[in-house]
């Protein structure tokens, strides 16, 4: 799996556009529009950078990371939220620690790329140096 | 600077938290205080906001470890998945034990450790996060005769934790992150001679792999 960045929203427009702007960047995207699509890239072997929406229908954002950490799929990534809303009535505070930021929707176009690369590049030294 | 008359300033953080740290610190000279910030991260993510805090403040940004003499001017940074006490207002410890609000480290164990200090200064700070963890802490800040602050919600990504602790009704002061700085110079001081050093763009002695210079 070559792509670095995965995004999940059901939005489709949403999904256009982060690829159109990554794609100007060379950076390749992998689309999951919703939780459990996400959970099945991850099982397929994806590592990289989650941006994370938070309002979605079925698994909400937070349930998904939820799912992820109970699978031990969060090894090797970077999660962050693509809105830091908490969803009602749902307890996140031990999630918390697995959502390393948040862009908060509408995002500039400028903010998303500078967080992608800024996130990519620690992944990179991440793996390179072995840092856990 | 004899046993338990350091200034110590905690704050909690989580959801968020990464970005409003860095707004509290951008330019933060070197405070007359020991900052110890307990953030909710995974640990990989220790060094990495190491290297962002120690980008933006001339503070000495390091990670906390057992037994480490707090040292005015210093930040230390709470590990993950382990509490942080501060023995006799001087001493960090790092403590297993089990969760505080569902998370390790938690804010109130941190603050909560804290004892009053004759002539010293205390400070309280909860940021952006979900659930109510900094709430007692908060309570036991006040208690011992500190000053307590609030992150205010425009600012916060994620208000529910700043807000609970507000709503204890011991919180003195609710600001924005820059507010927030601004305070703690006031209340802490600088080391001598820092503060117009503080202005301008500071750089730390860690390697910094690429600064997020956007705004929130």
């Amino acid at each position: 799996m070559g792509a670095r960045v995965m995004i999940v929203d059901d939005e489709p427009y949403i999904r256009l556009a982060v690829r159109k702007l990554l794609k100007r960047r060379g950076i390749e995207l992998l689309e999951s529009d919703c939780g459990k699509a996400c959970i099945e890239n991850l099982r397929q072997g994806f590592r990289g950078l989650i941006l994370m929406d938070v309002m979605m229908p079925g698994m909400n954002g937070w349930e998904t990371v939820r799912q992820i950490v109970e699978q031990g799929l969060h090894e090797g990534n970077i999660i962050f939220m693509l809105t830091a809303l908490e969803t009602p009535g749902e307890q996140i505070e031990d999630l918390q620690k697995y959502v390393v930021d948040y862009i908060t929707k509408p995002f500039e176009p400028e903010v998303l790329l500078a967080t992608c690369d800024t996130y990519l590049a620690y992944l990179e030294k991440m793996q390179t140096t072995g840092v856990k | 600077m004899g046993e338990g008359s350091r200034n110590i300033v905690i704050i909690g953080s989580s959801t968020g938290g990464t970005r409003i740290l860095e707004r509290v610190f951008s330019r933060m000279p070197r405070l007359n205080g020991a900052v110890v910030v307990v953030h909710q991260m995974v640990k990989q993510m220790n060094p990495i906001l190491q290297h962002r805090l120690q980008a933006r403040t001339k503070m000495d940004v390091v990670m906390a470890y057992d037994e480490l003499a707090l040292e005015h001017g210093k930040l230390y940074i709470a590990p993950s998945d382990i509490h942080l006490k501060i023995a006799n207002n001087s001493v960090l410890q790092l403590t297993e034990g089990e969760r505080v609000n569902r998370i390790r480290p938690s804010a109130d164990v941190a603050m909560g450790s804290l004892m009053p200090g004759a002539g010293s200064k205390i400070v309280g700070v909860i940021l952006t996060g979900a659930g109510e963890d900094g709430a007692t802490g908060i309570v036991h800040v006040k208690v011992i005769g500190g000053l307590t602050i609030a992150q205010d919600e425009k600012s916060s990504p994620l208000a529910t934790m700043p807000k609970a602790a507000v709503r204890t009704g011991k919180v003195d002061l609710v600001l924005d992150p820059e507010e927030i700085r601004e305070k703690l110079i006031e209340v802490c001081g600088c080391l001598s001679g820092d503060r117009s050093d503080g202005q301008g763009p500071v750089t730390g002695n860690a390697t910094i792999v690429r600064p997020l210079h956007v705004s929130v």
